[in-house]
């Protein structure tokens, strides 16, 4: 699926890492999401939505 | 202040880490084979153990020293995050056990093979046979419940690939060996080669 999450990441200035931690998921896991190899459980995509306050639907992108 | 706010401190690097650790095995276990090879020559060499726990000991020491440079790099990590890491160093330090204790087992006669199938002791089997069966338990149950996600669903993965690796190649061996065209069934090298399928898809699903 695609996201907007390597561009909102950048726009914070935090690398995979620092965004991994304040989810409490691995770097990899932060990696796999951003290149659409890892479609990330409805839990972490909340709490992804909460961290950049913004909807999921704004991060993420069904529609392709 | 917002989410963002805070630094975390610098980490050590995984890669490093992991180098220690794999070049520690490494440099223990040819210094065994090496020491074991010596041996069946009929020199006289200091005991396998004592140099299997020496060089553990060393890249122990090598370790310690690389992370003391990070001071305390996990105090802003998760619990959940602690007791992953904790999962990953008890399986380690398992795997070190049990090599040793597998060490311990050669009596020095001619022909012992570590991973092979000659005979050894009672007592040190049953020693290896316990920890083995305790401590994969205790580390595979703090691991299972401290892993990310995405790291569930590439170890997931990763247990159905062994389990390929088993119900593909067990039968045909079976038949193969019953028609006389192949030895019989080694259960050892069905579990490597299920760890090795388990290892594979592991590493490529997470790190990928």
């Amino acid at each position: 699926m695609k996201n907007k999450l390597k561009i909102l990441r950048a726009m914070h200035n935090l690398s995979q890492a620092e965004l991994g931690d304040r989810l409490d998921v691995s770097r990899q896991a932060i990696n796999a999401i951003e290149t659409g190899k890892y479609d990330p459980s409805l839990p972490l995509a909340f709490k992804l939505s909460r961290l950049f306050n913004l909807p999921i639907e704004e991060i993420f992108d069904d529609s392709l | 202040m917002t989410a963002f706010d805070s630094t975390p401190p610098r980490q050590p690097s995984l890669w490093w880490t992991c180098g220690i650790i794999i070049a520690t095995a490494f440099v223990a276990g040819a210094a065994s084979g090496y020491l074991d090879a010596v041996r069946e020559d009929g020199a006289s060499v200091p005991p396998t153990p004592l140099i299997f726990g020496l060089v553990s000991a060393a890249g122990a020491a090598v370790l310690a020293i690389y992370l003391a440079r990070f001071g305390r790099f996990w105090a802003h990590w998760s619990p959940r995050k602690r007791l992953y890491i904790a999962s990953l160093l008890l399986a380690a330090g398992l795997g070190f056990a049990v090599s040793l204790g597998l060490q311990m087992a050669n009596d020095g006669s001619a022909g012992f093979d570590t991973f092979g199938n000659g005979r050894i002791a009672f007592a040190p089997a049953l020693a290896v046979s316990v920890l083995w069966t305790v401590g994969m338990a205790i580390s595979i149950i703090m691991y299972q419940r401290n892993i990310d996600e995405h790291e569930k669903q590439a170890y997931l993965w990763a247990g159905l690939a062994g389990f390929y690796a088993v119900i593909f190649v067990v039968p045909v061996w079976w038949l193969m060996a019953r028609a006389g065209q192949l030895p019989p069934v080694d259960g050892m090298v069905i579990f490597l080669l299920a760890v090795a399928a388990n290892a594979v898809v592991y590493f490529w699903t997470k790190f990928r």
